[in-house]
């Protein structure tokens, strides 16, 4: 400690901070247990004891939480923490660990310090009296579309990471964008597909869903490729993904069908123009 | 031959103009020292070579190869060491080699990095993800990749720091082992005693251009009359402020 504190009151300092989180925590999810509950006249002893119940639950696992990770994860810094690692192999040019790159940021992001926030949210939006399958195609939905998000917004993110990394070397825009682009684009369309089982199995419509997830897979393939490019020129891009973005959906909002042309044409033109740039 | 060659390079970040018409040229198999303080262009003038900054004026040519005109040709014969905070956080060391070889179009990782990883004790961190080094691990893994492909010109921004004394001896070895089969290096440091016992030749970087150079001669002279390099820097640093 290169501070003037003593490491006793620095202990007491961080059990303070920790503690009142949790006291916090509790307090959020119990004031949102007894609105829930009285407003659908649930008796007030049921509504206490499942407060006692989360209140215990909040405060066993943080004491769980604070001594078992710091003793298996200690080594290990936070962002890799629960990313895969490779299978160690034999040595020879490959751009595998390129591709796999915005899937360990989209894992890393979903680091259960983050995901416990999502989780407590897809738990309170579970509708009280549902069934349990119900209440795993509500939690699988928000997990989901969490992943499919974090992918989406790991592509631009680490677009710009490996152009800055990878500039001194003479890795053409082709394979630079295919070993970034390709599996994220995979685990999307794998994410989607997954996504529209569980809304067909909640009830939609096929049609509707395969409309809206092919709809889908249109928009983040060019916000893929926008990003990409941009980055790999050295230019910004979130300016033109989001006029994309909002040209493709109001598009699509006036002429129903018309987006996924219009955002494949966008993609297009992307791929295009930056050929001719190289 | 000319492993480097800048011709009056003026480069800006936005309307803040950082290189001011810098020349300088490296043949193969020197030792070259870029020296100066902090902000006045070093690192501005390695990125340009990197091409990570475009230079608004002049020309670069690296083993004869104009930059501008043949980027992909040039970066051939380039080997860059990268800061470290740039390594991908999530990659293993063996990934970053692995992508490192396949976009220097590489057809294997080269036998002479893989010893010389060895010589640095970096192989037991080969299967660890690269955001559990410490600055030092990270540094290796910059050199390692700088190293591949056996690059015409080496160009390290401060690449000795963080290394432990044996790492750094043995990374001298390496290059001085480069340098003697034609290999050039460009190195922006603040460490004199490199440029005293090791650089043939250097140069003082003030207000983004270079306002003094130290022939072999000069760096001979110094070493052979037991003189003190740092006096010299500070000297020529005061004239140039002066200037």
């Amino acid at each position: 400690m290169a501070t003037p504190i003593s490491p006793r009151a620095f202990s007491i300092l961080s059990a303070l901070r920790i503690a009142v989180d949790l006291v916090l925590l509790v307090a959020a999810l119990t004031a949102a247990l007894l609105a829930f509950g009285l407003t659908n006249d649930l008796p007030v002893q049921i509504l206490w004891t499942a407060a006692g119940g989360v209140a215990l639950g909040v405060f066993a696992g943080a004491a769980i939480g604070s001594i078992w990770p710091l003793k298996r994860e200690a080594k290990r810094s936070e962002e890799s923490r629960f990313v895969r690692k490779a299978r160690a192999r034999a040595m020879k040019p490959s751009l595998a660990g390129l591709s796999h790159w915005p899937i360990a940021k989209a894992i890393a992001w979903h680091r259960p310090e983050h995901s416990r926030v999502l989780f407590i949210l897809a738990a309170l939006s579970v509708p009280m009296g549902a069934s349990a399958l119900l209440g795993i195609a509500i939690l699988a939905v928000w997990t989901l579309a969490s992943y499919l998000l974090a992918i989406v917004r790991a592509v631009p993110v680490v677009a710009r990471e490996a152009s800055v990394w990878l500039r001194p070397t003479a890795l053409p825009f082709g394979s630079f964008a295919r070993s970034i682009g390709i599996r994220a684009l995979l685990h999307q369309a794998c994410g989607t597909a997954l996504l529209g089982s569980v809304f067909v199995l909640l009830g939609a419509h096929v049609g509707d869903v395969f409309y809206f997830s092919s709809l889908w897979l249109g928009i983040t393939a060019m916000i893929g490729i926008i990003a990409i490019r941009q980055s790999y020129l050295s230019l910004p891009s979130f300016g033109r993904m989001l006029f994309s973005v909002l040209v493709v959906l109001i598009t699509e909002s006036r002429v129903r069908g018309f987006g996924l042309p219009l955002a494949v044409v966008v993609t297009g033109f992307h791929l295009r123009s930056v050929r001719e740039r190289t | 031959m000319n492993a480097l060659e800048v011709i009056e390079v003026h480069a800006r970040y936005g309307k803040h103009e950082v290189l001011q018409g810098v020349s300088l040229r490296v043949r193969a198999g020197q030792w070259f020292c870029l020296l100066g303080p902090n902000g006045v262009g070093k690192s501005t003038l390695l990125h340009c070579l990197a091409g990570r900054v475009v230079p608004t004026q002049g020309t670069m040519r690296i083993a004869e190869v104009n930059l501008a005109e043949s980027a992909e040709l040039a970066k051939r014969h380039l080997g860059f060491a990268c800061a470290p905070d740039q390594l991908p956080g999530l990659l293993t060391g063996r990934q970053c080699l692995e992508v490192y070889a396949l976009a220097k179009q590489l057809p294997t990782v080269d036998d002479q990095v893989l010893a010389m990883a060895e010589a640095l004790r970096f192989t037991t961190y080969l299967d660890q993800f690269v955001d559990t080094y410490s600055l030092g691990t990270r540094q290796k893994l910059c050199v390692l990749l700088a190293l591949l492909g056996q690059p015409q010109l080496i160009v390290l921004d401060e690449a000795f720091n963080g290394l432990d004394p044996r790492s750094a001896l043995t990374l001298k070895q390496e290059l001085k082992r480069r340098l003697h089969e034609g290999a050039a290096v460009l190195l922006a440091t603040h460490s004199l005693d490199i440029v005293e016992h090791h650089a043939d030749r250097a140069a003082l970087m003030m207000g983004g251009r270079i306002v003094h150079e130290w022939q072999e001669a000069d760096l001979a002279a110094i070493r052979q009359s037991g003189g003190d390099f740092e006096a010299a820097i500070v000297a020529v640093s005061e004239e140039g402020r002066e200037a």
